[in-house]
């Protein structure tokens, strides 16, 4: 029997979208493994992705971040938290083509026992270095709700393109 | 005649089991979403490893590496990789690295190859120490986005000063087109040990 599956994907499509959701999750797994390739439409530059579970949107959220960047390098720490802050992504004003790429687990996920921990890696890069990003990034979800549903978006609207992956892991 | 109903009950026992679901006792087929490609060694001569026709089949590829150089050399060395063959400046590179004492970080542009920070290692002293690396390049075939690629890499000589990292790094190809082709080389252009493997993986998603 395989241990790693796909569950769902969404690529966005023309126009942009302005949240991606994955819902239904089944909670048959152990843990599940969130993909992306995301660039922010219309507007900015070294934009953030925020995260919510299960619709909540309670301060039940913590992330933590260590980061690379054009002027050095920067750790970052946000509680209490009405959204779960993941990654700085490519925008509207730089490089076309450009995407934001990274993976996120989601340990123990379907626990009603545990809090929810998740832990990731990400990479953005451009031809301009001030908009280099590169770091690892790690939550703290205050709920002992399995996760059935995840849902992503940005401050503008998501760029046609961008591709979101969820895999399950037996 | 179409079928418009089903029973059980007239099916010849004879000592075996009925069942009343189509699986018949049998696990569910789950399709696994996570497949090898290739896997390389290294052959203590070769400078360059090379994974081609990749099928366009799978949404990202991942390559998992254990990496050791033969430069006789005592220190951190990187992995060096290519596109298509692509040796123009098309590349864009950066790292966020620590050492044990330090962290630092770097970038730059118009490079001719991406970059995976730390993920091979000059250590003479012992061959069996090699770098571990985790390559993941997401959306590899698609013709409408240039092609990040992110790497986690580390290795531990149990030293301190030489051979001791953590990195992340991440390089852009400014390039649309599908990645059919991926070439590996030290960063030191030096041969791999016999011993060093290089695998790649593709997702379906």
């Amino acid at each position: 029997m395989a241990t790693y599956l796909k569950l769902k994907s969404t690529t966005v499509g023309s126009g942009g979208a302005s949240s991606v959701t994955f819902s239904s999750i089944p909670a048959t797994y152990k843990h599940l493994i969130f993909k992306w390739s995301v660039r922010q439409a219309n507007t900015g530059s070294g934009v953030t992705m925020f995260m919510r579970v299960n619709g909540n949107s309670s301060a039940i959220y913590a992330s933590s971040r260590s980061m690379g960047y054009s002027s050095g390098t920067q750790g970052y720490n946000q509680s209490g938290d009405a959204e779960a802050r993941l990654i700085v992504l490519p925008g509207a004003t730089t490089t076309a083509n450009t995407f934001g790429v990274g993976e996120l687990t989601f340990f123990d996920y379907a626990s009603s026992i545990s809090i929810k921990k998740t832990m990731g890696l990400f990479g953005t890069s451009d031809t301009d270095t001030s908009l280099f990003y590169v770091g690892n990034v790690g939550h703290q979800i205050a709920t002992t709700s399995a996760i059935s549903s995840i849902e992503f978006y940005l401050s503008d609207t998501i760029a046609q393109y961008s591709s979101f992956y969820l895999y399950g892991v037996e | 005649m179409a079928i418009t109903k089903m029973s059980n009950s007239g099916i010849a026992t004879g000592g075996s089991t009925k069942y009343d679901d189509m699986l018949a006792g049998n696990p569910a087929y789950d399709p696994a979403a996570f497949f090898l490609i290739q896997r390389v060694a290294g052959d203590g001569s070769a400078t360059t490893i090379t994974f081609s026709s990749i099928p366009q089949t799978y949404t990202s590829l991942q390559i998992r590496s254990l990496s050791r150089n033969l430069s006789g050399g005592s220190g951190n060395a990187n992995l060096n990789l290519r596109f298509n063959s692509d040796s123009g400046t098309n590349y864009t590179r950066h790292y966020l690295r620590g050492n044990g004492s330090t962290v630092d970080s770097y970038g730059d542009i118009n490079a001719s190859v991406a970059i995976a920070q730390d993920a091979d290692l000059n250590w003479s002293a012992s061959s069996v120490l090699k770098a571990a690396s985790i390559i993941d390049i997401q959306d590899y075939n698609s013709t409408s986005k240039y092609k990040t690629m992110r790497c986690f890499a580390g290795e531990n000589v149990n030293d301190v000063g030489y051979g001791v990292a953590v990195a992340v790094s991440s390089s852009l190809w400014l390039n649309t087109a599908a990645i059919s082709t991926i070439t590996i080389q030290s960063s030191g252009g030096s041969a791999f040990d016999s011993t060093s493997t290089f695998a790649l993986y593709g997702m379906v998603g």
